[in-house]
């Protein structure tokens, strides 16, 4: 079992994923990412906030709910979210 | 008229209940140490039953609408089961996970006049938010309990149910589904499948017309197993389509071009490994315009699993017909028409002048039994709008007048060799992913999202990519103060935005012009399809960056 993200990295993690997906989508450009402003304001449509659950499950090598950008729409939210769960390895 | 098995759904539940109460109907697929949720016959009969007892203790009586707000899961079958059994009409809706869907929700609250909405949690923010009409009540799908249930008797020619994927926010649509007309397309539907399918996947959404009819309803009629999981499994994973195929061994799944086109795109090296779609006796492709290419590609990557090319079977139909009108039939392998584009603006079917000039369309398979359908074409043989009739197809929308003979799909196609082909649409209706969009809609988000817009200055215009892929731009006309002040890429990002917040879905390309740039019809309205052409030949062009639409909208 790997050791649990620190909050911090999750959110460099988050705000790179994020960016990557608004870029492709409404076009926001990174800078002006807010961790603590709504996913939804850059432009992620239901599908786009699934997508962003895959890619980081990737990232971090867990399985995650499809939901969870939903139950935690912000970075900071998500961020702090995850780094609060033990890490579970994919079986 | 063809003899059904059974005139109603709710006959076919009472009798395969009777017949075979422990056999398996519904596995709701459990993924990350979930258990799966299995629904035999008899638990679904007793909870329909059960559904249908409440509905009454509830104070609700025979003929009222009921919404219904689920998730994909086995509660939304039984909700849906038990309104049918009280003689209520149910009207199932998205229910989205954030306040995104409560507009929807409300608008067809109102329009069909609901008594009552059932949901898991009417806390959620697209049930709280939804601001319901007074008349109708939220109630909590655990709450429904008591009451003692009575058996009604049900008329084959009585309202089952309403299907809302027709008509724009301000003019909502309701299809009405009869019982005669959901068990005769359900009977079709299980006419068109191998005789010896049992088994299905499914991860279509549970409230719209594809996955309701053909993956929820068609199991229970026919006496089907069907697993399935959400479209939210289904986006995160892909995958997960194929490998429970695999491990249910099922013989029979059906999907929009998009799911296609989507495993292709997500999938990953190595990850056809230990896939077997050998069992699969139909993959039926429909709701959605079919990418040849997609449909080979996909039939190419996985031949290696086992994967045959009589399983493909595409398919038209649409909410009207119930679901299906046209499918392949079992053993055929799909028909290609290779025909010419200019032939086609012209309403001909001609052979292909140049490579450039081809166009691939997919045969959608043959009618189904007991249907018609013609072609109102300029010439015979020639491209024009689809026109069906036939048992299966609605009398009408709730609370409008009651449709004259044939249904006009404002499909465009052509019929050849006993197989429908399907070239276009002539209303400029948008369709992306199953959802119909109506470009008015989309037009007012924009213009109220563009300081000092009025109404119609906008057009929003669909457009067909590469392998079939749908999309939309939006062409918004600024005043010339607004030219002059404009910050551009922050006002894209606004109307892209406010779209995406009132109908959670983006426009590929939103484009900038000046005051009356677009092209009118002679009472002044906004021609879309004249601007589509515009766009596609250049002569329309965004006035900040004039190369923005210039390689088409997703041909990346």
């Amino acid at each position: 079992m790997p050791d649990s993200i620190s909050f911090d990295a999750l959110v460099d993690i988050l705000s790179a994923l994020v960016a990557q997906a608004a870029r492709k989508t409404s076009g926001t450009p990174a800078e002006t990412i807010d961790p603590d402003a709504s996913l939804t304001s850059f432009g992620l449509d239901s599908m786009a906030m699934v997508e962003l659950v895959s890619a980081l499950e990737e990232q971090l090598d867990r399985e995650l709910e499809p939901e969870l950008a939903f139950n935690y729409p912000t970075i900071n939210a998500l961020a702090r979210h995850l780094s609060a769960q033990p890490a579970t390895v994919e079986a | 008229m063809i003899r059904l098995p059974f005139d109603t759904l709710a006959r076919a539940l009472q009798a395969h209940a009777a017949r075979a109460p422990e056999q398996l109907v519904f596995r709701r697929k459990g993924f990350r140490n979930k258990p799966d949720e299995m629904l035999t016959f008899s638990d679904l009969h007793q909870g329909a039953q059960r559904i249908a007892a409440a509905l009454d203790a509830e104070g609700t009586v025979e003929g009222d609408r009921v919404v219904l707000a689920y998730p994909t899961g086995n509660d939304f079958i039984l909700a849906f089961l038990g309104c049918l059994l009280a003689r209520r009409i149910p009207v199932p809706v998205n229910l989205g996970k954030d306040a995104r869907s409560a507009g929807r929700i409300r608008t067809v609250a109102q329009d069909c006049d609901a008594a009552l909405l059932l949901c898991p949690d009417p806390a959620a923010p697209a049930v709280a938010s939804a601001q319901l009409p007074g008349g109708c009540r939220p109630l909590a799908h655990d709450r429904l309990a008591g009451g003692v249930y009575t058996p009604r008797p049900i008329d084959p020619d009585d309202i089952a149910f309403l299907q809302y994927t027709s008509g724009s926010t301000g003019d909502p649509k309701g299809v009405i589904v009869t019982h005669r007309s959901l068990a005769t397309n359900l009977h079709q539907i299980a006419s068109v499948v191998p005789a010896d399918l049992t088994r299905i996947v499914s991860w279509l959404p549970q409230f719209h017309d594809m996955g309701l009819i053909g993956t929820v309803l068609t199991p229970i009629y026919a006496g089907w197993e069907c697993t399935y999981f959400s479209p939210m499994e289904f986006v995160q994973r892909p995958m997960r389509w194929l490998q429970v195929i695999t491990e249910t061994r099922a013989h029979g799944a059906v999907a929009p071009n998009f799911g296609f086109s989507y495993v292709l795109e997500r999938m990953k090296e190595g990850e056809a490994e230990g896939l077997d779609l050998s069992s699969l006796g139909i993959l039926m492709s429909g709701s959605e315009p079919i990418s040849v290419s997609v449909m080979d590609r996909f039939l190419s990557t996985f031949a290696p699993t086992g994967l045959r090319a009589s399983a493909l079977a595409p398919s038209y139909g649409l909410a009207e017909a119930t679901l299906l009108v046209s499918a392949l039939r079992p053993g055929l392998e799909p028909s290609v028409q290779d025909v010419s584009l200019a032939g086609l603006e012209r309403d001909q079917v001609v052979a292909p002048g140049s490579d450039r000039d081809r166009r691939r369309v997919m045969g959608c398979g043959q009618l189904a039994d007991d249907m018609t359908l013609q072609i109102a074409a300029p010439a015979p043989g020639g491209v024009g709008e689809i026109v069906i009739d036939g048992p299966n197809v609605s009398p009408g929308y709730w609370g409008r007048r009651p449709r004259k003979a044939g249904f006009a799909t404002g499909d465009l196609g052509f019929v050849m060799d006993g197989q429908v082909y399907i070239t276009g649409r002539i209303k400029d209706l948008i369709v992306i992913r199953g959802r119909n969009l109506y470009p008015t809609d989309i037009e007012a988000i924009s213009q109220a999202a563009t300081p000092g817009a009025g109404a119609n200055s906008a057009a929003a215009i669909g457009l067909t990519g590469a392998e079939a892929r749908e999309s939309f731009v939006v062409v918004q006309e600024l005043s010339a103060s607004q030219l002059g002040q404009a910050d551009p890429d922050a006002l894209r990002r606004a109307i892209a935005q406010s779209i995406c917040d009132e109908i959670d879905l983006l426009p590929d390309t939103v484009i900038l012009v000046r005051s009356n740039a677009l092209p009118r019809t002679t009472s002044g309205k906004v021609a879309r399809s004249a601007a589509r052409q515009a766009l596609l030949d250049h002569s329309l062009r965004d006035h900040f960056n004039p190369t923005l639409f210039e390689k088409g909208p997703c041909l990346a």
